[in-house]
């Protein structure tokens, strides 16, 4: 293989950029990972669909349940 | 301490999850009745289980108006008694051990199941409202047969239920 290539990958581009002066900053309310942030909120809505699905139809809606005086 | 946006609407959801939980559990405890078997059948002599009055004679008995009591010995590889019968509109609390080995109770299709432990009685109460015809299977691995265990559950209808008509 040539040499060049193996050297180039041994000293990927990001060790070099940590040398350099930043180019923005961000500040702590500019940070805004919107799309990180639409998939939880996915997430969480698939959980409490979930949710209900499991115990309002599939443990409620098959009964006979075993029941008791609490 | 800062706290960005969207960690502060994580906590909220985390929590609204955590309480709605609780919330959901309890609805179906308080408002539903729904409840967990425990203990508090009791225990007795695993070798002795044909000298416990209850269970000498696995039977089903009127106890109240719509009330019966249904006591189920559990054994290698057969339920007693088979079938279980009992009338609809009921509500009917099972008593369930094993002569031998553990076993499991599982009514097929509905929320109702046990295990059955030699030496502890199940007591489980279940409201019957509707005539129907349920699977009973073993689901606690009890043997060569235990795929074999199987027995049945009949709600009948009102008029059709004879007391007593338990073999
Ligand atoms: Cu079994």
């Amino acid at each position: 293989m040539n040499p060049g290539v193996v050297k180039s990958l041994s000293m990927p581009n990001s060790s070099v950029a940590v040398e350099t002066t930043r180019e923005r900053e961000l500040g702590h309310d500019e940070f805004d990972p919107i799309g990180t942030l639409a998939l939880i909120a996915l997430y969480f809505l698939v959980l409490v669909v979930m949710w209900l699905f499991t115990y309002f139809v599939e443990f409620v809606g098959n009964g006979p349940t075993v029941v008791g005086v609490v | 301490m800062r706290i960005h946006t969207y960690e502060k609407l994580w906590l909220v959801g985390a929590l609204v999850l955590i309480v709605g939980f609780i919330a959901t559990v309890t609805y179906g405890s308080v408002g539903l009745g729904i409840s967990m078997i425990d203990d508090s059948g009791g225990t007795l002599s695993p070798n002795a289980v044909d000298d416990d009055g209850r269970f000498a004679e696995p039977r089903v008995e009127q106890v109240g108006e719509n009330e019966y009591e249904a006591y189920v010995v559990a054994s290698q590889f057969i339920f007693q008694p088979d079938p279980i019968e009992v009338p609809a509109n009921s509500t009917v609390t099972f008593y369930v051990t094993s002569a031998d080995v553990i076993h499991g109770f599982s009514v097929v299709g509905t929320n109702v199941n046990t295990m059955a432990i030699p030496g502890e009685v199940a007591r489980l109460t279940v409201e019957f409202d509707e005539p129907a015809e349920y699977g009973l299977i073993c689901h606690e691995y009890c043997g060569a047969g235990h795929h074999t265990m199987e027995g049945q559950l009949i709600v009948l209808p009102e008029d059709e239920y004879e007391p007593g008509g338990n073999a």
